[in-house]
């Protein structure tokens, strides 16, 4: 075999200014020049101009790119995957070369000329921070051989000598191996192990610690804690808040791999949301791209799979100006971060064929080093197939993507705060995604579901098949062949392939009578799949690699005896005081308003969703942005999950975490309340609504973390409870800390809600911008002017923890809320929108951008128009009511706070009457502060 | 069956076109590639092929290559065939990258003539834009000045040699072109959304029987998609499936 070397220079687009623009951000001035060439490594029998020939006819684009010979210069770099790195598009180029009957195996790369003054130890140093990731890529120099490939292993069962360790050693033990098991879990594993009298092999502790990782139990959550005198248990609080408030058309609530509520008759919607936090700070396109992937795979692992229709994407990084010398060790810079994640979003949701229609994004310093990014899906699925059941004498097949290193202890990586170093010692935890091995999936199981072809399904994350299998066959028990797991590449030892972490997998439980069926329904859809277990009925877990046994696990006793956590904290305080900032002029109140308008928690993130496809599937009815220029944001999205019926699915998200420096309870009641308030704007019915919660915290063996946990919980559980609107689903993704020379960043305490409701009658949908000139303007609600902790108004004066926070009172809003729905029902309501961050200025001036009609606002006596327009309270939606209706809108809120804000003009000019004289914006004026952003460079 | 809407690993906007095509009133299924490749003919039975949008094989190797291959080296006598029995083709965004690779459009001679590449932006981008329709195609007819329809892609600015655009333009060969608010073709961001040259949205062969266009008429079809308050009576997308119906059932 020979290794043909092709260079391809890309015609049209040279990323070179970019690059010297990020150069000079580092501090290095003398670079002049980047070129960057694409290399394919072709191995090969076939002569290279057959080859040749190929490559120009279907591989490159002769109006784009070219192929040249082996340019240099005095400074280059080569770059390429690391070895097992998924490469999709090398695999495709193999495709077409075998078609050709040509056997070829391809591999890609990149090689950078520097021209300018620049020395090796900056090349080094500009390459890691641009050009490439340590993470999944490596340099010339670390390249051995492009096809490097593994030697084949023949294995044999490895014993460890726990049963005489004490405790101070079992504790060294669990960290050395990366187990990441707590010492009073080894103490029970090690106590299980004397009684069975033999020691433990490597692959049975290495499925103790997938199945007892936080990632797959949730110690923290379903831990006991001691709360003052009080003894709870947080997950219980949640569910019992949800049971109570569980209303009929709920129907899997807190089981199976995501939420679950009935649409409409006979027709379900079930919705999962996600964090991948830790993947996405070392490596974010991976990181994004694989959360997605990973939560799509929830929805088709939901009762016997659902359709996903939609997906929904918020992240929180850390400001976008900040210096790279200020960047703790280690960690990437939050443009390259964003970039990253959008990025990942981009390719996998897209590709998907998945409309991502909503999210959120928020700037804080505290996401500086632990970014969060949730990934949320929703799908939808005849209600007869929620439920699935397992049953010995299954065969168990696992379908999809083949099995690699990739992400070997991923899951307990989840135990664990990052460091510095975190990317040399988890290198094999990220991973890229393939959406379109995952596409494939995705056909093919709904075909087999329609034609009743399995009888259980479930999704391969966070501990690989250990976990996905392990998790499902109690009580029965099973034996799995770890050598008919279908594989990457030769050298994965059987330990290696129970707990891989390799992308784009589900596995099967069917009966044996199926399995042509399935086969014919795989191959078509070019899925790989392999039969790899059977379910039993003796209670026991067998782990079998050619024929010999590798482990054997009690499943009761993996499932039931894990020692519960117990934790104790004292009362947790809310520090809040009032805060009154100094008055200030007209004048500088216009510069204010301007400056939180283009502030990066507020501004327009039309830059961002319109790389995403909102509307592919057909289904989107409210989108993003609305209007004739798509100007006005909307406060969620709305979807036809079934295009010819009138019934429409309202999706929103709530995310305050700014109030947490306060008080992470009202932090979490806002997220709650900013959900419910904006999907009643848009005519959701506020007795159809449920609730997905996302609790991200740092260390929770941390007491004053642990304090915040608590509290948030409690106030996720008030605002539900009162609200009498249930939690379907949920998650919580802690140890979001890092950790760099003896000083520990943690983030805010972030509760995300992700909120789906009912809309009965898609006409009840109204606009979210101004439409009618003299129609009257509204706002429900009470503001409290003082409510302004936490707001972007303070924030935008560097106080960050002064102020009250916005209190919620669901009872009292729930009442409005239901008042507001019922005027909607009557159709008095041209168009609303929900107050939130930057309060009610922010509101109205995004209703203003669509169709260019102003609106005169009259303060009457407020002496204190800026906290009035800025403070942040809460229960409060903007409206614009029919002017011929305004009476009944009157009478419907008969005793209830409705002010009468002002009304539509016809003038393209928003402009507000105070004591101290008129404050007037031309909406064009607003808008360029809006929309003139940008986010990812 | 009336109508195919072709299918391969990475196609997602075929379950909307099957909902236009049916909802218009026509006998339509998915045809999977795999499955066409071992029964070529099958498409001899009807009358009106689809390529819907998507990332067939991923788009890795630039947008729409791999299935391009397959209909030049695996499929291309039936294609000729389904084509000179007076079959029609559509190709919508990754169909119309599909079509051009393949050699189908503009001359249906299995070379490549015309081109799509990145946008000018260089990005992936879902927006609405206007088009204006022309030609003699029947899938253009009845449209207004000002027809909305969105568009979502990366490689999608229309690029061809001088002489290539001028003898499209001569025989008429253009059937959407992006205009602006005041309905004239403009080369401008975003009214162009990703730069093509002489406006070109779409384009047709000869007779008018094999369009392409980037913009998304499956995704205009229900009223409710379109995101503002929309006056005339029949959704654009609605008038684009009527004219295929029409065609097929001529």
């Amino acid at each position: 075999m020979t290794v043909y070397k092709f260079f391809i220079e890309d015609l049209i687009y040279e990323n070179s200014n970019e690059y010297i623009e990020i150069a000079n951000e580092l501090g290095i001035k003398g670079l002049r020049k980047i070129e960057e060439y694409r290399i394919l490594w072709i191995k090969s029998n076939e002569k290279k101009n057959i080859i040749e020939k190929i490559l120009k006819r279907w591989i490159i684009d002769e109006r784009e790119e070219k192929v040249v010979d082996d340019p240099k210069a005095n400074k280059q770099l080569e770059i390429t995957y690391q070895f097992g790195v998924k490469d999709p598009e090398a695999e495709e180029i193999e495709r077409i070369f075998g078609e050709y009957g040509i056997d070829v195996r391809v591999k890609r790369g990149k090689r950078y000329l520097f021209y300018g003054k620049i020395n090796d130890k900056e090349i080094d140093y500009f390459a890691k921070k641009a050009l490439y990731n340590p993470t999944i890529e490596i340099k010339e120099k670390e390249i051995k051989s492009v096809f490097f490939e593994l030697e084949e292993i023949s294995p044999e069962p490895e014993s460890v000598k726990i049963r005489s360790m004490n405790l101070k050693e079992l504790k060294r033990f669990s960290k050395e191996k990366h187990l990441y098991l707590l010492t009073e879990e080894m103490k029970v594993i090690r106590d299980y192990y004397r009684k069975l009298n033999r020691e433990p092999t490597l692959i049975e502790l290495e499925t103790f610690a997938q199945m007892w990782s936080e990632h797959c139990v949730h110690k923290t959550f379903k831990g006991e804690i001691i709360y003052g005198n009080k003894k709870i248990c947080l997950l219980e609080e949640i569910k019992k808040a949800s049971k109570n408030n569980k209303k009929d058309f709920c129907k899997v609530l807190f089981k199976d791999n995501a939420g679950i509520f009935e649409f409409d008759k006979g027709l379900s919607i079930a919705c999962k949301v996600e964090t991948h936090n830790h993947p996405s700070a070392l490596e974010p396109y991976g990181g994004a791209s694989t959360g997605i992937g990973g939560v799509i795979r929830d929805i088709l692992g939901a009762g016997l799979s659902a359709k996903p229709i939609a997906s929904v994407d918020i992240f929180c990084v850390g400001p976008l100006d900040v210096k790279h010398e200020e960047l703790p060790e280690g960690v990437l810079h939050p443009k390259r971060i964003l970039k990253g994640i959008v990025k990942g979003v981009e390719d996998y949701g897209n590709r998907m064929g998945i409309p991502t229609v909503a999210g959120a994004l928020i700037f804080e310093k505290e996401y500086l080093t632990n970014p969060l990014v949730y990934c949320g899906t929703i799908g939808i699925m005849p209600t007869k197939y929620i439920r699935k059941k397992i049953r010995p004498g299954n065969l168990i097949l696992v379908v999809g993507g083949k099995t690699g290193k990739d992400g070997i202890h991923g899951a307990t990586f989840s135990s664990a705060e990052l460091t510095e170093s975190s990317e040399e010692i988890h290198i094999s935890a990220v991973q890229i995604g393939d959406p379109i091995t995952e596409k494939k999936i995705l056909d093919a199981i709904l075909e087999a579901r329609d034609k009743n072809l399995f009888n259980f399904i479930t999704d391969v994350g966070g501990g690989g098949l250990s976990s996905a299998i392990t998790e499902n066959v109690y009580p029965y028990g099973a034996e799995v062949y770890l050598d008919k797991v279908p594989l990457k590449y030769k050298g994965l030892s059987p330990r290696e392939i129970w707990i891989s972490e390799s992308q784009e997998r589900m596995v099967l439980f069917t009966e044996k009578e199926n399995i042509n069926k399935l086969k014919r329904i795989f191959e078509n859809h070019d899925v790989d799949f392999g039969i790899i277990g059977e379910v039993k009925n003796n209670g026991k877990l067998k782990l079998f690699y050619k024929n010999k046994i590798f482990g054997e696990i009690d499943i009761k006793f993996i499932h039931k005896k894990r020692p519960n956590i117990k934790r104790k904290i004292s009362f947790f305080r809310i520090r809040e005081s009032k805060y009154v900032p100094p008055k200030i002029t007209l004048k500088k109140l216009k510069e204010d308003a301007l400056k939180i308008l283009a502030s990066p928690n507020i501004r327009s993130r039309e830059e961002i969703i319109k790389r995403y496809d909102h509307e592919v599937q057909g289904r989107t009815f409210k989108k993003p942005l609305e209007g004739r220029d798509l100007k006005s944001p909307n406060d969620g999205a709305i979807l036809k999950p079934v295009m010819d019926s009138e019934k429409a699915l309202s999706i929103s998200v709530g995310i305050t975490p700014a109030y947490s420096r306060i008080s992470p309870f009202y932090q979490a009641a806002n997220a709650v309340d900013e959900v419910i308030r904006s999907l009643v704007s848009k005519g959701t019915n506020p007795d159809k609504i449920v609730l997905l919660d996302n609790f991200c915290f740092g260390n929770p063996e941390n007491k004053r973390t642990l304090a915040e946990i608590v509290d948030s919980v409690r106030g996720a559980v008030y605002a539900a409870e009162g609200f009498k609107v249930p939690f379907i689903s949920g998650k919580d993704s802690l140890y979001n800390e890092y950790k760099v020379k003896n000083k520990t960043y943690k983030i805010l305490p972030t509760l995300l809600v992700t909120g789906l409701g009912i809309i009965e009658d898609e006409k009840f949908v109204p606009l979210s911008y101004f439409k009618e000139k003299h129609n009257p303007v509204y706002l429900v609600g009470e503001t409290n002017i003082y409510e302004i902790g936490g707001s972007e108004y303070l924030k935008l004066k560097k106080i960050t923890k002064k102020g009250f926070v916005p209190k919620v009172y669901p009872e009292k809003f729930g009442k409005l809320y239901k008042k507001f729905y019922k005027a909607i029902k009557e159709k008095l309501i041209v168009s609303s929108h929900d107050v939130s961050q930057g309060g009610i200025f922010v509101a109205l001036a995004e209703m203003t951008f669509a169709e260019k009609k102003g609106v005169f606002i009259d303060l009457g006596k407020e002496k204190r128009p800026d906290l009035f327009l800025f403070s942040e309270s809460a229960g409060r939606i903007i409206c614009e009511v029919k002017r011929e209706k305004e009476k009944r809108f009157l009478q419907i809120f008969k005793n209830l706070p409705v002010y009468k804000l002002g009304e539509v003009i016809e003038k393209d000019m928003l402009i507000i009457k105070t004591v101290f004289g008129n404050l007037e914006f031309y909406i064009d004026e607003l808008y360029e502060k809006f929309s003139k952003s940008c986010f990812v460079p | 069956m009336d109508a195919y809407v072709l299918f391969a690993p990475g196609t997602n906007c075929d379950e909307e076109t099957l909902y236009s095509l049916r909802k218009t009133g026509l006998k339509a299924d998915i045809l999977y590639l795999k499955k066409w490749l071992s029964k070529p003919d099958v498409i001899l039975k009807s009358k009106f092929l689809v390529i819907p949008g998507g990332f067939s094989f991923g788009d890795y190797i630039k947008a729409g290559k791999v299935f391009a291959f397959y209909l030049r080296e695996k499929l291309w006598d039936v294609i000729k065939k389904f084509y000179q029995d007076g079959g029609y083709i559509i190709g919508i965004c990754n169909g119309f990258q599909i079509l051009l690779r393949a050699g189908i459009l503009p001359f249906m001679d299995g070379r490549v003539h015309a081109y799509l590449i990145r946008n000018e932006k260089g990005e992936f981008e879902d927006r609405w834009v206007y088009l204006r329709a022309e030609g003699k195609s029947p899938f253009v007819k009845g449209f207004n000045h000002k027809i909305p329809f969105p568009v979502a892609h990366a490689e999608g600015r229309f690029y061809a040699d001088k002489k290539i655009i001028e003898y499209i333009e001569k025989n008429k060969m253009v059937a959407f072109r992006y205009v602006d608010e005041k309905g004239n073709p403009t080369l401008v961001y975003p009214h162009n959304p990703n730069g093509s040259l002489n406006s070109i949205a779409g384009i047709t062969d000869k007779q008018g029987r094999i369009l392409g266009l980037m913009p998304h008429p499956e995704r205009a079809f229900e009223r409710f998609q379109i995101p503002y308050v929309y006056k005339i009576n029949k959704t654009p997308g609605r008038i684009f499936f009527e004219n295929v119906f029409k065609a097929i059932k001529k």
